[in-house]
Parts: structure tokens; C-alpha cells; sequence
């Protein structure tokens, strides 16, 4: 049963959705507890790089006029969200968390923003994230902006590099956010901050509007609460022809699930409470009547980051190159460093990198066609201390989400429960490319086992 | 230069003006150089694909993605 006496900020999109179209609440309430909720605590979260109250204000008018009329253009109408700041909007500063563009105004909305906006979504400004939407693993604390802090415990790092869409989502500055992920920065902050976070079948989202990082690897993506709402937002977005909505509903009786714990080379163990909750969710998966086999990947998982690692450098110092030939002093150190790694590529290790990828995509896929879908960890580590560079970058590094970048496979991470300190615990569900409704069903009947989604950060730390 | 050995800061200035990095500092330069040292070897170690007709994977198509 919706509790009606929960602040509105705390609402899921799904809860929010249906209370605006019972008229119980009115899209500037909702826009004015966001307001409220980021000037309560966004100065010790610093999920926002920029809120616009007032754009947000007028387009919260009219969604109300739209509701009062007996019109609600979609589910989101009235429903407030933001953007990673690699997403362009008409009219508002789009920096990507960079010294190089702080004067850089779009005069055209990303192509997602305008789908969110022409269903009544309601925009309330852009959100942190690492320079240019990359980064390294580590915060140098050299960037135009604080970075965001992980609700959870605030001295630790959000994981990136969507950084204010993971701290946004789960301190309830924000309903739900999109992200940008190249090798895991969806899926990243909404592991570290205890949310959904799924990126689709490449080509599936639009790019158009977003800042490339790396053409070949480039995937936007939600982040929300739950998986009800990623299901709600998708539909949206993504516009399928069965309402992702109404298929989550089904029973995953029947499916047949991979298993794959790794191989992980020379990748560390998982943390012990990760690996905990990973054994207990196919526990949960087979008393719904999933039907679960071991299978592992066809290659050791940091064969995939290796390949990665020349694709990502390459591609964005190709892209950014201009910027790396006039202005690298006013670069932060994590996106020179990548720029000037990837300027020592040569054309022929970038060309076998992408060769490799091939093979290791068919070899990916080979396995994943097996099953309805397959589980894997996503990082193996929970949210590191902000700042402490060895395990930053083990966090970052030390995954099982590369590889599905690698294979064009869509992947959704969601949270598992909490380590021992009270820290969010995750995993990742692969699917068939172009069937996402069969990650989020699987994520949803998951999610409706379990007591997860009842618990809010505290935003323990740095009062 | 050998495996291990990181190009002098001569060389790597070298190598960075030819491909018009003007701006780079001698910080910067001395960083790149250390880089250059990690880049080779990942270049060098990665796995070759075992046959000719391995192709890329299709890293340009654009046709996928939505309308400009």
C-alpha cells in the first residue's frame, strides 16, 4: 500500500505517476519538494551542477494544465528528471563537468531530452558527473565542481562516470535521471548508490545531443529507483511495441538463467558480502521458478577491459583532439591522462582492439542465446572512499560490465541488499539484444521478492 | 627505446609536436612519456585474431541510430 504520509521526493516514479493522475498531487507539488529537497541537502551531496527552477517551474504549469484539462500526455507527465551535464538542452550551460565549457550553452535539446520532455516529463537542470563523461577511476578534485558524494555514506564515491545521476536518484534530489555509459557509467553509480541502471541495445536510445566519449562504445541510460520505474521511463523512451509496464508483471516460471560467476583472471574475488548476495539472489531467482545453470564467459573478464582500453583512449582522443592541442592545462588530470594515452595508439593496435572485440562479441553472444537471460556481478566491490585512489580504481576497474559494452548486449544493474557497513550490494542481468523486457521482468520479479526498495540512504557522514 | 623504458622527455617532445600537441608542458610531457611505456605493452600484449577475414567489429554503423 502507497504510504501517503512519505515525503514526495521519496516517491517512485510509478507511485508519483499514479497519484498525479488521481489528481492526489499536482506536478508544482512535486516540482517544489524537489526544489526543497535540494536545498535541504544537495550543498553535502552535490548531485546538481545546475538547477533550473524557474524553466522547471513554467513546465510544471504546464503539465498541470495538461492534467486539469483531463490529459496526461504520458505517465511521466508532471514527473521531474534530470540530465548527466554531456546532455545538451536548449538554453542551459552543458559543460560536462569541464573547465573547457563552461561558456558552452546548446542551442538544441538532446534528442532524449526532447522524448522526455514532449511526454510532460519535467526538467529540473543537469546533473555532475567526471570531465567529459570518462574518466580513470580516480578524483583528483581538480574540476570546476565539487563531486558528487554517495547518499549512502558521504564519504564515499558515487562510482562513475554519472555521478550526479547516481547521487541524485538516491538522496531523492531527483525522480529519476539518464546517464551516459561507455565501459559502466550507468551502471556504475547506480550499483554504488543502490539503484537500476540499464543501458539497452545499442542504437536503441539516441545519442543525438549527448557528448561522444567513444562512437563505437557510447550508450545513454535511466537511472531510477526501481526497476518498475526504468520499465516506465523506457516505455517512453525507447517507445516498444508491448508496454514494458505490463510485461514485467509476468512470472519468470519457465526461464532459463545463466549463471556466470566469472572467469575473472586476475581480477580479485568479489567482496564477500557482494558474492553473498549474489548466491542469495539465485536463491530468489529459482523459488520463482527460474530454472538456473552455470555458464561461465567465454574469456576472462579483464581480456575484455584490455580491448577496452585502447578502444576508449583512442576513440576520445580522436574526438577531443582539439581541445587536448590548445587547452590541456585546463583539462583535469583524469581526462589529459586518457587523451594523452589514447594519442599514443597506434592506428594498427586500435584496429586489432576492434578485430578482437568482434570475436569476442560473437563469442559473447554464442553463450548469451543459450538463455533467456544471464546474471553476473556487475563491480565486485561496494562504493569506495572518495578520494582513496587504490580503491577508487579497483572499483571502477574490477568489474563484469565491460564486457557486455564490448558485446552490444543491453545490461541492468539493480541492487542486492547492503554489506555489513550498511552499503549497497549489486548485480547485473544480460539479456538477448533487442529483449529488455525480459531483463526488467526478471529485475522486477526480483525486486518484488525483496524488501530492498523500503530502504533510504541517511546520508550518513560530512554534516 | 626498450619495453620498460620510458622515451626520453627529448623524444617524447618530439613525438608530440609532430602530431601538433604544442601545449603540453614538460609535466604534462613527462606524464605522456610514462604513458608510453603502459600503451606499448597493451598494444603489444593484446591477443591478434587468429585469421585474416577476422574483421572489426562494425564500429561506424550509423544506420542504427536515430534521425539527427
Amino acid at each position: 500500500m502507497p504510504d501517503h504520509d512519505a515525503p514526495l521526493w521519496s516517491l517512485t516514479v510509478t507511485a508519483a505517476s499514479q497519484r498525479l493522475a488521481a489528481r492526489e498531487i499536482s506536478p508544482n507539488d512535486l516540482v517544489e519538494a524537489y526544489l526543497a529537497r535540494i536545498a535541504e541537502v544537495d550543498e553535502r551531496v552535490h548531485s546538481f551542477i545546475h538547477v533550473a527552477a524557474e524553466r522547471a517551474r513554467r513546465a510544471a504549469r504546464r503539465a498541470n494544465d495538461e492534467l486539469s484539462a483531463g490529459r496526461q500526455t504520458s505517465l511521466l507527465a508532471g514527473i521531474p528528471f534530470a540530465v548527466k551535464d554531456n546532455y545538451d538542452v536548449a538554453g542551459l550551460p552543458a559543460t560536462a563537468g569541464s573547465r573547457l565549457r563552461l561558456d558552452n550553452v546548446p542551442t538544441k535539446d538532446a534528442a532524449l531530452v526532447r522524448d522526455l520532455e514532449a511526454a510532460g516529463a519535467v526538467l529540473m537542470g543537469k546533473l555532475g558527473t567526471w570531465e567529459y563523461g570518462t574518466g580513470n577511476g580516480g578524483e583528483y578534485f581538480d574540476l570546476p565542481f565539487p563531486p558528487a558524494r554517495n547518499p549512502w555514506d558521504l564519504e564515499r564515491f558515487t562510482g562513475g562516470s554519472s555521478t550526479g545521476a547516481g547521487a541524485g536518484v538516491a538522496a531523492g534530489t531527483i525522480a529519476f535521471a539518464l546517464g551516459s555509459d561507455t565501459t559502466g557509467s550507468v551502471r556504475l553509480p547506480a550499483a554504488a548508490c543502490g539503484l537500476a541502471g540499464m543501458i539497452m541495445t545499442p542504437g536503441r536510445l539516441s545519442l543525438d545531443g549527448i557528448l561522444p566519449n567513444c562512437y563505437s562504445l557510447d550508450n545513454p541510460g535511466p537511472l531510477t529507483w526501481t526497476v518498475e520505474d526504468l520499465a516506465l521511463v523506457l516505455d517512453v523512451l525507447a517507445r516498444p511495441q508491448m508496454s514494458y509496464c505490463r510485461a514485467i508483471t509476468r512470472p519468470i516460471s519457465q526461464m532459463r538463467i545463466g549463471v556466470m560467476r566469472g572467469p575473472l583472471g586476475r581480477f580479485p574475488a568479489p567482496d564477500a558480502d557482494m558474492a553473498r548476495a549474489f548466491e542469495d539472489g539465485t536463491k530468489i531467482l529459482v523459488r520463482l521458478g527460474a530454472r538456473l545453470i552455470d555458464i561461465p564467459l567465454p574469456m576472462p573478464v579483464p581480456d575484455c577491459f584490455d580491448v577496452s582500453r585502447i578502444i576508449g583512449p583512442a576513440e576520445s582522443a580522436a574526438i577531443h583532439e582539439p581541445e587536448l592541442r590548445e587547452r590541456p592545462g585546463d583539462m583535469g588530470f583524469a581526462l589529459r591522462d586518457k587523451l594523452m594515452a589514447g594519442s599514443l595508439v597506434r592506428a594498427v593496435d586500435y584496429i586489432q582492439a576492434q578485430r578482437q572485440r568482434r570475436l569476442m562479441a560473437d563469442a559473447i553472444d554464442a553463450v548469451v542465446r543459450n538463455f533467456d537471460a544471464v546474471v553476473t556481478y556487475g563491480p565486485l566491490h561496494v562504493a569506495p572512499r572518495l578520494g582513496v585512489e587504490p580503491e577508487m580504481t579497483a572499483f571502477t576497474v574490477e568489474t563484469c560490465l565491460t564486457p557486455f559494452n564490448l558485446s552490444a548486449h543491453p545490461a541492468m544493474v539493480q541492487c542486492t541488499g547492503f554489506s555489513s557497513d550498511g552499503l549497497p550490494l549489486s548485480w547485473q542481468i544480460i539479456v538477448n539484444r533487442h529483449d529488455e523486457v525480459t531483463a526488467l521482468t526478471i529485475g522486477a520479479a526480483y525486486e518484488r521478492a525483496t524488501p530492498w526498495r523500503d530502504k533510504r540512504p541517511q546520508l550518513r557522514g560530512r554534516e | 627505446m626498450t619495453v620498460s623504458t620510458p622515451p626520453s622527455l627529448q623524444d617524447i617532445t618530439a613525438f608530440a609536436r609532430r602530431y601538433g600537441l604544442d601545449n603540453l608542458t614538460s609535466e604534462h610531457l613527462a606524464r605522456m612519456a610514462e604513458l608510453a611505456v603502459y600503451v606499448g605493452e597493451l598494444g603489444r600484449t593484446l591477443p591478434r585474431p587468429p585469421a585474416k577475414d577476422n574483421i572489426p567489429a562494425p564500429i561506424f554503423d550509423v544506420s542504427a541510430r536515430s534521425e539527427k
